[in-house]
């Protein structure tokens, strides 16, 4: 043993008892510091927290009795002696910078709060509040910031409080090189300009994340349905995902006027772009629609096929029926057998389907339990 | 030289070597675990979730919740998966041949009938022996499938042929998800048009002693009895300090059984879930990431270190036992059976680190403390090693778990802040106290059976886990 304590003595310069003596001191030093900082922590949390639990309260009726006293018939008086109030207090507290800052910060939170939950003459005095007090500043401080967690708040907050001021400045960040601040900026734009915010789309040199898209879309559903212009021009992009961006923007708007266009996309060499242009012209069709998908249907892949065979439950008429009978029989994929039954259930009866796959009896089975499911599921809740 | 002192000094080096590995690598996963924690909350603080949850264009999920002899739970666990917010959702709860009345009571309770239903048998099952919907409209998402029992693997491989969905949530049908939880886990397929994301994995909490209502926590407490708590440090160690280093390194090798989001055509792809292994989450996640691979494909594995699942923890040492053991017989199996990747090149980051440290650090590690100490304890007997030298040893490894364990603790203050109460912190510190010295053991032991029991090609099963149900407000306080 001690031959071995020499020899690891050779390597630390150092008994090795006494170092492990000096590392046990100083593990178990360390273990009643963390120990210690872990309590203690969660001590100064607590208190923190209900501390600015009973800001966020006070800031909280403040508002509210800034926006919503009755007694006021003049906005603009009620404004201005609550606003003192809430200035005097402020300078009363006799606060550091840091901690003025952060309780400042906690109005802009409690205001983004309560926009939430109100609409009309409510949140455009919410605006004005926001910007009689200068919170704005506060915001763009944030937003000309090196830390981009910062650029994302002030984004956020401006766009939120409708701050149409600093639009250039969210603008410019709707092509950031950092994907959050990009993001938030491109959000911030629609938030603010509606569809005229989608202008960005012709910029736009990074892809648009499906959640990306699915959060626009979403925010344009909640505004008037004005038609974009320009997604002409953005389905001529580079960028793929601005493809498929604008064809569903064509899609939600019902843009007939780029049908033409739309078709081309059938040929475009991304299949994610194939299928958006697919479910496109579920809505956007005329009458050779349907016979140029049956034939796209037989140069295209499984997953691009299944795509034809949704959009045909919808745009199939009895010019179908003869493509869509030799499919059930010629077709050995299970996937594609159940999405044909899907499309030949809405043109013909049982009787019918059943002749036809009587020239094919291996599959007799299969397709029979394929259709008591289409059946069972259209009668359970009809 | 003897031969008895070369055995020795390679022991005793061989050892000293290992855990100096083993600490610094314990060290550095944590410390850029809680970086990453941090980074993921400032990136997700203004992620209004909200907004898009009730959305018609959110992607459709399947979530697959076998079931096996939950008859005292099932109804109020089908109801609180029903209770979560998300609009474009498939419910699937698997009957896996329950020998109870699991089965009636969802017919009952959800005005269920046998419906014909056509199986896709992509992947080869034990054989379904009926599928009902329900006649009420608000239940319209759910499906029960009724099969003969095959094991959870089995049941969650059903659950994959019958989904309709692109996406599938593979969940403990007892596990409480937070409101959010889906969408939370959903927006990283979403969210990387440059890597197809396969899978992502969210935290598991503990949910002993937690309130719940309405399928929902409504307050979170640390767990009353001692066993669960100690188990909630250990969760909060694993998660916090752990799972977000290796899922920014593209490194997970696991995503929880008790709640997984995945690709459901890449789980497919690869054969579902391994019906003949106990540690079918692991193992599926391996295989599907080998497929990537081999397909050169760029691919990730994604973890959200929010906490988004919570569960009930076995409260009894039989019941843990087995749970190690099973645990540890998954983890070998999974690194046996895919064992070409170990330090291979062509796997990258898989072959070069997720592996290595599997196998060195979580496979090797019991078996090493156990001989280790079994060692130093006859050669202290026989004079070799001074009994000071081998207390002071002791007391350094145990410092060094309690240091590891109170970080987290403390990390856990400062980022997700679950525990509020006055005095959960000094709770959860009395346990981490308390960890090296009763359960540590315990759980090493298992492990050390259950490898036994792997040599020893036993046979192998799940064992049930028994449920103490969860609290409800309105009745009792506590499980």
């Amino acid at each position: 043993m001690y031959r071995s304590i020499l020899i690891l003595s050779f390597f630390i310069g150092r008994d090795l008892q006494t170092d492990l003596i000096i590392c046990t001191i100083l593990f178990s030093c360390a273990v009643c510091s963390i120990f210690l900082i872990a309590y203690v922590s969660s001590l100064l949390i607590r208190r923190r927290d209900n501390e600015i639990q009973r800001i966020k309260d006070e800031r909280e009726s403040l508002l509210i009795r800034i926006l919503f006293d009755e007694n006021s018939k003049e906005l603009n008086n009620d404004l201005l002696v609550n606003l003192n109030e809430f200035k005097s207090k402020e300078k009363r507290i006799h606060l550091r910078k840091k901690k003025r800052k952060l309780l400042r910060q906690m109005m802009i939170d409690e205001m983004l709060n309560l926009k939430k939950n109100l609409s009309g003459v409510g949140v455009e005095d919410l605006y004005r509040l926001y910007e009689i007090l200068g919170l704005h500043e506060d915001s763009y401080q944030k937003l000309i910031s090196k830390k981009y967690h910062l650029m994302v708040m002030g984004i956020r907050e401006l766009s939120e409080m409708n701050c149409h001021i600093y639009y250039r400045f969210i603008y410019r960040c709707t092509n950031h090189i950092q994907e959050d601040v990009r993001i938030e900026a491109q959000v911030a734009v629609v938030r603010l300009f509606g569809v005229k915010g989608l202008r960005f789309l012709s910029r736009v040199t990074y892809p648009i994340s499906e959640w990306q898209q699915m959060t626009l879309l979403h925010l344009l559903n909640n505004m008037k349905n004005e038609k974009p212009k320009g997604i002409d021009n953005w389905l001529d992009s580079k960028n793929d995902s601005v493809i498929i961006f604008s064809l569903r923007l064509a899609d939600k708007y019902n843009c007939f006027e780029l049908l033409g266009k739309i078709q081309r996309f059938l040929h475009y060499p991304n299949d994610l772009v194939k299928i958006q242009s697919i479910f496109c012209l579920r809505n956007i069709y005329d009458e050779n629609t349907e016979f140029q998908l049956l034939a796209y249907y037989q140069i295209v892949n499984k997953t691009v096929q299944l795509a034809v065979l949704d959009v045909l439950q919808s745009l199939s008429t009895q010019n179908s029926l003869f493509f869509l009978r030799q499919q059930l029989v010629n077709n050995d994929d299970v996937e594609i057998c159940f999405a044909v039954l899907k499309v030949l259930h809405t043109l013909s009866d049982r009787m019918d389907i059943i002749n036809t796959i009587e020239k094919k009896p291996e599959i007799i089975e299969s397709i029979m339990q394929m259709l008591d499911q289409i059946e069972g599921e259209k009668q359970l809740y009809s | 030289m003897r031969w008895e002192l070369w055995f020795f000094y390679f022991f005793t080096y061989g050892i000293l070597i290992y855990s100096i590995m083993l600490l610094s690598a314990y060290m550095l996963i944590g410390m850029y675990s809680v970086f990453e924690n941090v980074h993921h909350m400032r990136k997700h603080r203004f992620t209004d979730y909200s907004m898009v949850a009730s959305s018609s264009v959110v992607p459709a999920i399947t979530i697959l919740a076998p079931a096996y002899n939950e008859s005292a739970t099932i109804v109020e666990n089908v109801r609180s998966l029903f209770s979560i917010y998300y609009n474009n959702l498939e419910l699937i709860v698997i009957n896996d041949g329950s020998k109870d009345d699991s089965l009636q009571k969802l017919i009952d309770a959800y005005s269920l009938i046998q419906v014909p239903y056509f199986v896709n048998e992509r992947i080869a099952t034990k054989p379904v022996r009926g599928i009902y919907k329900s006649t009420n409209a608000a239940y319209k998402k759910l499906v029960v499938v009724d099969k003969i029992n095959g094991g959870k693997a089995d049941a969650l491989n059903v659950g994959l042929n019958i989904s309709s969905k692109k996406y599938v949530t593979c969940i403990d049908v007892d596990c409480i998800l937070e409101q959010d939880a889906l969408l939370r886990m959903v927006k990283p397929f979403m969210s990387n048009p440059n890597k197809h994301i396969i899978a992502t994995g969210g935290v598991i909490r503990v949910a002993n002693s937690c309130e719940v209502q309405g399928g929902k926590i409504t307050k979170v407490h640390v767990p009353k009895d001692m066993l669960a708590r100690i188990q909630t440090v250990e969760y909060i160690r694993a998660f916090l300090l752990g799972r977000m280093a290796w899922s920014k390194l593209n490194g997970l090798l696991i995503i929880s059984g008790a709640f997984g989001m995945f690709d459901k055509e890449i789980a497919i792809k690869v054969g579902g879930y391994d019906t003949k292994t106990v540690g079918e989450d692991m193992e599926l996640v391996v295989r599907m990431r080998l497929y990537m691979e081999d397909a050169k494909l760029p691919y990730a594995v994604r973890y959200i270190s929010d906490p988004l699942c919570w569960t009930e923890v076995p409260v009894s040492y039989k019941i843990l036992w087995r749970q190690r053991d099973r645990w540890t017989r998954g983890t070998v199996e999974t690194l046996w059976t895919h064992k070409k990747m170990f330090f291979s090149y062509k796997y990258g980051v898989l072959g070069l680190l997720s592996y290595p440290y599997w196998f060195f650090f979580e496979f090797l590690a019991p078996i090493v403390e156990v001989t280790g100490w079994a060692f130093f304890i006859v050669y202290a007997m026989l004079d070799m090693v001074q009994w000071k030298f081998f207390f002071l040893l002791l007391i350094f490894i145990i410092s060094f778990g309690y240091l590891f364990s109170a970080f987290s603790i403390l990390m856990e203050t400062f980022t997700f802040r679950q525990y509020r109460e006055k005095h959960d912190v000094p709770k959860l510190l009395a346990a981490v106290l308390l960890e090296p010295l009763i359960f540590h053991i315990y759980v090493v032991c298992a492990a050390i059976r259950g490898i036994l029991k792997m040599l020893l090609k036993e046979k192998t099963s799940w064992g049930e886990m028994t449920r103490g149900g969860f609290l409800k407000k309105e009745s009792s306080k506590y499980v």
